[in-house]
């Protein structure tokens, strides 16, 4: 070391003892607040002051655009969302107790517009639909009959596209796992449809569903020679909602497939060169040390699949605009519809809130589910 | 160039006191080194002189102005991180510049001073390089280069040297003792390797549970321990203690029996701690002969032998439970399983009273066993 | 018997590969082919191949028929604008809670967490009434003056969607796991927070400062429900709405694919360039969300 140089003693960095010692620079309370504050206005402003509102304006009668005042009307939206009741009713038959039949032979019930309207008791409420019993016929009714058809789709659009999702992206997540040149190229495939906008493969899916020209129904026909007519896939109340599932499965699991891949790779070798040494085969190693090993990786992939299921809005509204018959209308369809094209903002209000608990009992289901089968 | 002084200092966290009330007096120049395990509040301390935890109650000095309330930046000390933390995105000449630059000093007065620190430590040539480039001892270097571009009135140092192996270490401590006699700053040094401790600290601070055990030279702490903590951290390998029963005691002697049975009496003052059933003897493995020289001979039984060339390390049990460690010469016979007898002299033994208090500590003798005594004793 | 298996493999690969890969082959091949050619190439490999006859003129026709410039333009200032205010706003909370003691950080930080789960879907109602009752401000005849409605204007597109929860919670997890060293021998340095922030932190967080750009523009890019309902006039609209209304109208494929590819365009670029981030960044995310 070089002895001779030494720092010359004026040059110190720190101040005179002049100055009192109660000198401090800002306070770093005034930092965070200017540096919290930007963040912490934008998710107040735009995501805790809508929900607020909703809850609030979910009992009342508020309008988009209306000149009326806005009143409290209590439970009304909820009551007219998720009231069902029923009703039993009997055939009609005439003066010499025969019962009645159409032309058809099919039996013959009073009127249920007018037998609603008649009676006080069911009021507002409207038939969702109904089952015969023997001679009596049983009528569910509700008082928003779309709403509940819309809860009906959305569960069976989630039960649907969660299972296929998240398996598909495990199949893929275990075929790009394979130690094969130039594997990144198929990742880079199998993950390029989540790139491209919902709305762009809702679009040219549309045109794939096409009842004639379509290419699966190209392919259907092909393959069963014949037998199998075109599938009106969109059109068709039994299929829109599964082709809408496929699609969805389709576009998104690429998100999964790289969550599971990196849950694969964080498995660490020594366990499956163990499973090995214990003589387990590839379906041993699978059950054994894949599975295991994927435990948390796989909690998290189905809540985060099944929370994004439950908002299906997008791929509705540009292929089916909620069609045909109300079967794929879903709970978010449903409370745009309410809430935003026909201006009920606080209906749908109650609708948005209804839709987060349903989104904050499901995490917490799923959560508490998986954390028992750990325990087990 | 500065003292500094902590008067009565306190931490707490919430409900948790970790320091408790701390006087502290650092001469202007001294090499200060806090040692002691780990959660001894040793960085603690060194963190609250530097003000990067906020001392909650009690005082602090430097160059006799109070800064217990002053900003970091604005106390005159500059800290060496165990980690270096160099800022990885920048050059090592824009590191070592970076508290100018946030003083908003001028640029050439800047390359001026990192140029002239540079020089003192020898990193003209590694200036224009990123920290991912340097070595272990490199990038050591530059923490400390960093700190000398201040010109603090008190530089801190926290462990600085625990994430180096075994060699650099040993010639990073003696490049640091170096600028030390080169700088004469005040100099504060964390650490809680007792070897450090002892061979660069012109003072020790030996801290336990946030209390201070001892403060004194290395000489000092080795040859007169004021308690059994204090004994068994200072001095490698540490101190044997074995407890014995005490037969007679007047106001300076003890008679004690030692656990082989062996009846012997020591000069000690006990004239405040009457009517004593228990003390510990303590020895230090050097002070164990392999000869029949000493005064008092005890037989052992050889669990391990560690030759490590200039000395050898007997780990053996005597009297059936006690462990105990002796070091002897370079080339010492004595092997594994062999049923053995060492001797020492009572003046090199330290009494402890059943609360961990010195009674009596060893007579100082040259020894020649003991390096660093030994040249700090003929220095 | 192992080539036989490689071979087996690759084939399999190749058919799952042109499965998730023919939709947007066949999107951008079929937008440079007159309508007959598009069906007569359908059922064969012709589909996805740029063979035949191509033309511009169904991107000649989407640009005569529909504003699509001036969508695009929409969506490349609202992406930018998110992206970049974003990155700077996320990222200085994050910071506040990932680095520096404060009362009340805990509960902001287990709120910023617990709003991650709420989805876009279950609040743009209610913030459809909250922006419709927003002011804007103006600058007209020499003084400030409050204007109509937020609505259909692009801030109505791009203020709501700067503050993420999930990209504050990104940038958090990543600044947290650097050492604290660092900020206090700037701190010793004389920084304040701010440059601690601006000159240690920001330099040190290249990679999650890429994820979240990433994450964040394909998240604004493909904006759809929100312009829906908050845009309905022209001016402001971006391209997802653009190109849904223009299917709507029932035109040509051909056109519709040109539409369809030319918004695909800049999300296939991006992805296309910074494919290895793209792919490492989605999948950190997802696993440390």
């Amino acid at each position: 070391m070089n002895a001779n140089t030494s720092v010359n003693s004026s040059d110190t960095l720190t101040v005179s003892s002049g100055r009192p010692a109660e000198t401090r620079r800002p306070p770093r309370k005034r930092y965070v607040f200017l540096m919290s504050a930007p963040a912490l206005l934008g998710l107040f402003m735009f995501m805790v002051l809508p929900f607020l509102m909703a809850l609030g304006m979910s009992f009342t009668d508020q309008r988009l655009l209306s000149p009326n005042a806005t009143e409290w009307v209590g439970l009304r939206n909820y009551d007219r969302l998720l009231n069902i009741s029923w009703l039993v009713q009997e055939p009609v038959s005439d003066a010499d107790n025969h019962l009645k039949r159409t032309a058809e032979g099919e039996l013959v019930y009073p009127r249920l517009r007018s037998v609603l309207r008649k009676n006080p008791e069911y009021k507002e409420f409207k038939e969702f639909t109904h089952w015969s019993f023997g001679d009596k016929r049983v009528v569910l009714l509700a008082k928003d009959p779309s709403f509940i058809q819309s809860i009906i789709n959305t569960l069976l659009f989630v039960i649907l596209v969660v299972p296929i999702q998240c398996g598909t992206a495990l199949g893929l997540a275990l075929l790009i796992n394979q130690k094969l040149r130039g594997i990144f190229l198929f990742r880079t495939v199998f993950f390029s449809p989540v790139v491209t906008s919902i709305v762009v493969v809702s679009i040219v899916w549309s045109f794939l569903y096409h009842k004639d020209l379509g290419l699966f129904n190209h392919y259907l026909n092909a393959m069963s020679f014949g037998l199998i007519g075109p599938v009106d896939w969109l059109g068709d109340p039994d299929w829109a909602m599964p082709s809408i599932v496929l699609m969805s499965a389709w576009q998104a699991a690429g998100v999964q497939m790289l969550i599971f891949l990196a849950g694969l790779q964080g498995i660490s070798g020594d366990l499956y060169e163990a499973a090995e040494l214990d003589g387990a085969g590839p379906w041993g190693k699978f059950v054994n040390v894949t599975l295991p090993g994927l435990k948390n990786t796989t909690i998290f992939v189905v809540i985060s699949t099944t929370i994004q299921a439950f908002g299906l809005f997008t791929q509705v509204d540009v292929m089916t605009r909620g069609g045909p018959q109300g079967s794929t209308s879903t709970v978010m369809y449903h409370a745009v519809t309410k809430g935003f094209r026909e201006q009920d903002i606080a209906y749908g209000s109650a609708i948005s809130v209804i839709f987060f608990l349903a989104i904050l009992a499901i995490a917490l289901l799923q959560k508490r589910f998986f954390d028992k089968r750990e325990d087990a | 160039m500065a003292d500094v002084k902590l008067t009565k200092v306190v931490k707490r966290y919430g409900d948790v006191e970790t320091i408790h009330g701390i006087d502290l007096d650092i001469k202007d120049g001294e090499f200060v080194v806090f040692v002691g395990p780990s959660g001894c509040g040793k960085s603690t301390l060194l963190r609250m002189v530097a003000g990067l935890e906020e001392i909650t109650e009690g005082e602090l000095h430097i160059d006799n102005e109070c800064v217990t309330s002053v900003a970091a930046s604005r106390r005159g000390v500059a800290m060496v991180f165990q980690s270096y933390a160099l800022y990885p995105h920048m050059t090592v000449r824009e590191n070592m510049g970076f508290g100018l630059k946030m003083a908003k000093t001028d640029k050439v007065e800047i390359k001026r001073r990192v140029d002239e620190s540079a020089k003192i430590l020898q990193l003209e040539p590694l200036l224009d390089r990123k920290p991912k480039a340097l070595s272990g001892g490199q990038r050591q270097r530059v923490a400390i280069g960093r700190t000398i571009v201040r010109n603090p009135k008190v530089f801190l140092f926290d462990e600085p040297l625990s994430n180096l192996d075994a060699e650099l270490r040993v010639q990073m401590r003696v490049e640091i003792a170096k600028l030390h006699s080169q700088l004469k700053n005040t100099m504060i040094y964390v650490t809680h390797d007792q070897v450090e401790a002892m061979t660069m600290a012109d003072k020790i601070v030996v801290l336990r549970g946030g209390n201070i055990e001892q403060v004194g030279s290395p000489i000092e702490l080795y040859l007169n321990p004021v308690n059994e903590f204090v004994a068994g951290f200072i001095g490698s390998p540490r101190m044997n203690f074995f407890d014995c029963d005490v037969i007679a005691q007047t106001d300076d002697s003890l008679t004690l029996k030692l656990p082989c049975g062996e009846v012997c009496q020591l000069a000690a003052d006990v004239s405040h701690s009457p009517g004593m059933t228990r003390v510990k003897l303590g020895i230090r493995p050097e002070h164990l002969k392999e000869d029949q020289s000493g005064e008092i001979r005890i037989g052992v039984d050889v669990d391990v032998v560690e030759h490590l060339g200039g000395s050898t390390y007997v780990y053996a049990r005597y009297s059936g439970e006690h462990e105990l460690i002796i070091q002897t010469g370079g080339l010492s016979p004595v092997r594994r399983g062999d049923h053995c007898d060492f001797s020492f002299n009572l003046d090199q033994c330290h009494l402890f009273d059943c609360n961990g208090l010195t009674l009596r500590a060893a007579k100082p003798v040259p020894l020649h066993t003991q390096a660093p005594v030994a040249q700090a004793l003929s220095g | 018997m192992k080539r036989l298996q490689k071979l087996g493999a690759y084939l399999f690969l190749l058919l799952i590969g042109y499965v998730f890969l023919f939709p947007l082959l066949f999107m951008i091949m079929s937008s440079f082919k007159p309508e007959q050619v598009i069906f007569a190439d359908l059922y064969s490999i012709r589909a996805i191949l740029p063979v035949g006859d191509l033309t511009l003129d169904n991107y000649r026709q989407v640009f005569e028929k529909s504003d699509v410039l001036l969508y695009f333009r929409n969506s490349i200032l609202i992406t930018s604008a998110t992206v970049i205010l974003g990155l700077f706003v996320n990222s200085l909370l994050a910071f506040t809670l990932s680095r520096m003691r404060w009362s009340g950080r805990k509960y902001i930080l287990a709120a910023v967490v617990a709003l991650m789960i709420i989805p876009i879907e279950a609040i743009v109602v209610p913030l459809l009434l909250l922006v419709s009752k927003l002011p804007t401000i103006g600058w007209e005849q020499g003084g400030l003056v409050l204007m109509g409605s937020w609505l259909n204007s692009l801030e109505v597109q791009i203020l709501p969607f700067v503050a993420n929860s999930f990209f504050i919670f990104l940038f958090y997890q990543f600044f947290r796991d650097i050492p604290k060293d660092f900020d206090e021998a700037a701190e010793l340095d004389g920084a304040t927070p701010f440059q601690i922030y601006r000159h240690i932190i920001v330099p040190m967080s290249g990679p999650v400062f890429a994820t979240v750009a990433i994450l964040h523009f394909l998240l604004m890019w493909n904006q759809y429900i929100w312009p829906i309902m908050a845009v309905q006039g022209e001016d402001a609209r971006p391209v997802m709405p653009g190109i849904q209304i223009f299917f709507g109208r029932q035109t040509s494929w051909g056109e519709i694919m040109a539409y369809a590819s030319f918004v695909t365009l800049p999300v296939l670029a991006v992805f296309l360039a910074f494919q290895k981030k793209f792919v490492s960044s989605l999948a950190g995310a997802g696993i440390k969300g």
